[in-house]
């Protein structure tokens, strides 16, 4: 599982809006951020570095270099 | 037995170390503080880098000494971690200054990490972090934090009465815990990864909760039932009153010389309307217990308008401030700065009424020689006491030449400890806070041991 736990959201869809390939989805209910395909994860890490509070962290074995363009 | 054994035993037993005690509370205080944050280390949580892992670390122990907060500033009796009250004040208010700091940095530390990427995404998390639903307790609670810190702070300079002041600032922190807590579990880490750690949390709120409720309606509700008399409300000095209580029979209420109770003068033992007083009269006075007050703000100004026979609450007593502290020292000192000679007049009364034989010395400093209180008195122990002996010191110049002019210094406590055993001497301090200080640097420059100089600084 490359993206490995959300532990401190603070709920603002950040990430959700972030992942280009839907693998985090709103918690409604809890109004919380939740793995919801993580086999669908590309280890791209922009939900991580666009969490505002540090809230992802992603198995570091499977990482890749992360190679953001736009940043 | 071993030397060690012997030097830990006696370190143990030795009853006039507060030091010691107080140590013992400090140390006992830090591990309370650290037990929240030695739980979250069983939590098979991911590694999300120092600085993030530190400043959690951070918030949990900060957490847990904000609730610790409620108990050092909730008058709790002595024999438990927060019953030596001069301690838990000073503490309370130190830990709630540097609190207010730490949590005013709390948002920003967490997002300094993104405006160091670049600004554009500071200012991106920082509208995240204001709009999400989610964050509003934890707003709401920072700010209510920030406005009661600065008024703790600054509460001389505010033009709010003491009374006032004190309903506020118990209300705006009871928020604050409320608001503090539905945010650690809402968007707290650990509370995240596991739901069941927020029960720490609401347990520590429920107990703030419970001691709140035993503080302002279950006390309060005793207190009603057993109101002291007053007796009588006369001036002892040209700005010392002297209250005398009578305590009816049927209440029991013992208490050691040089300890204080809270006294309510309203009429209703749920006013908030209290103030600290040291009881200067001895144990054998025995239901009638007397204080001597200063007048220094506007309840004390307002002292003589009490009505002789009128109702009045006391809470306590309250102190750590004992006799037995100096049971196995070779002399006594006792040095009392303006008001601060009501507990020193009840160690006095106490030494004197068992008789005791060991040089008891009274440091008795004011401005002026008419702010001296009960000498009639005095000079009477003075006579009949084996070894007891009076040091006046007035700041303002006199004519008698056995009256030291200037501030209680050094020479005059060399005066006082004037033997060769000075070491073994006990020495108790009473008086506004810079004169108990710089009396505490002067006896340890004297050479008196930390271990045995106990004092009460008039301040809350």
């Amino acid at each position: 599982m490359p993206i490995h736990e959300i532990a401190g959201c603070i709920g603002c869809e950040a990430c959700v809006k972030s992942c280009p390939t839907d693998v985090i989805q709103m918690d409604r209910e809890r109004n919380k951020a939740y793995i919801a395909y993580p086999e669908d994860c590309q280890i791209c890490h922009l939900c991580r570095l666009n969490c505002p509070v540090n809230a992802i962290t992603i198995t570091p074995e499977k990482s890749i270099p992360v190679m953001v363009a736009w940043r | 037995m071993s030397t060690q054994k012997l030097y830990w035993n006696r370190l143990l037993q030795s009853p006039d170390s507060l030091f010691a005690r107080v140590l013992k509370i400090k140390a006992r205080y830090w591990l309370l503080l650290i037990i929240p944050w030695l739980a979250t280390l069983s939590l098979p949580m991911d590694f999300k880098g120092w600085y993030s892992e530190i400043l959690s670390a951070t918030w949990v122990v900060a957490m847990a000494a904000f609730f610790a907060q409620f108990a050092l500033g909730g008058r709790i009796r002595r024999g438990s971690l927060f019953g030596n009250i001069d301690w838990s004040m000073t503490r309370h208010k130190k830990m709630g200054k540097f609190l207010g700091y730490l949590f005013f940095l709390h948002p920003i530390l967490i997002l300094a990490p993104r405006f160091l990427v670049s600004w554009d995404d500071g200012v991106t998390s920082l509208i995240s972090v204001l709009t999400a639903p989610s964050m509003l307790t934890g707003l709401i609670a920072w700010g209510l934090m920030l406005v009661a810190v600065l008024m703790s702070v600054y509460k001389e300079s505010l033009p709010l009465r003491y009374e006032t002041w004190r309903l506020l600032h118990l209300l705006a922190f009871a928020g604050v815990a409320i608001l503090a807590t539905l945010h650690v579990t809402t968007i707290g880490r650990h509370g995240q990864f596991q739901p069941g750690f927020n029960l720490l949390w609401w347990g520590l709120l429920a107990a703030v909760m419970v001691l709140m409720l035993y503080n302002h309606l279950i006390k309060p509700l005793r207190l009603q039932r057993k109101p002291f008399t007053l007796k009588s409300v006369q001036r002892v000095s040209r700005s010392d009153w002297q209250l005398t209580l009578e305590k009816p029979a049927a209440v029991i209420f013992d208490f050691e010389p040089g300890q204080f109770v809270w006294i309510n003068t309203s009429g209703s033992s749920f006013d908030m309307n209290d103030h600290p007083f040291s009881i200067a009269s001895c144990r054998n006075d025995l239901p009638e217990l007397s204080f001597i007050i200063r007048t220094l703000g506007d309840y004390t100004a307002s002292l003589g308008t009490l009505k002789q026979g009128q109702k009045v609450y006391l809470d306590g007593p309250y102190g750590s401030m004992s006799l037995a502290d100096s049971d196995r020292a070779e002399g006594i000192l006792l040095v009392a700065g303006g008001a601060g000679i009501g507990p020193m007049l009840s160690l006095l009364r106490g030494l004197a009424a068992r008789h005791e034989s060991r040089p008891v010395r009274l440091v008795y400093g004011n401005r002026s020689l008419d702010q001296m209180v009960l000498q009639e008195e005095i000079h009477a122990l003075e006579q009949r006491m084996p070894d007891f002996r009076q040091l006046l010191v007035c700041t303002d110049s006199t004519e008698d030449m056995a009256i030291h002019t200037g501030v209680i210094d050094r020479d005059i406590l060399e005066q006082g400890l004037n033997t060769v055993h000075r070491k073994n001497w006990a020495v108790y301090v009473c008086g506004p806070v810079a004169m108990v200080q710089s009396v505490k640097k002067d006896l340890r420059a004297l050479g008196i041991p930390g271990s045995r100089i106990h004092y009460e600084q008039l301040a809350f």
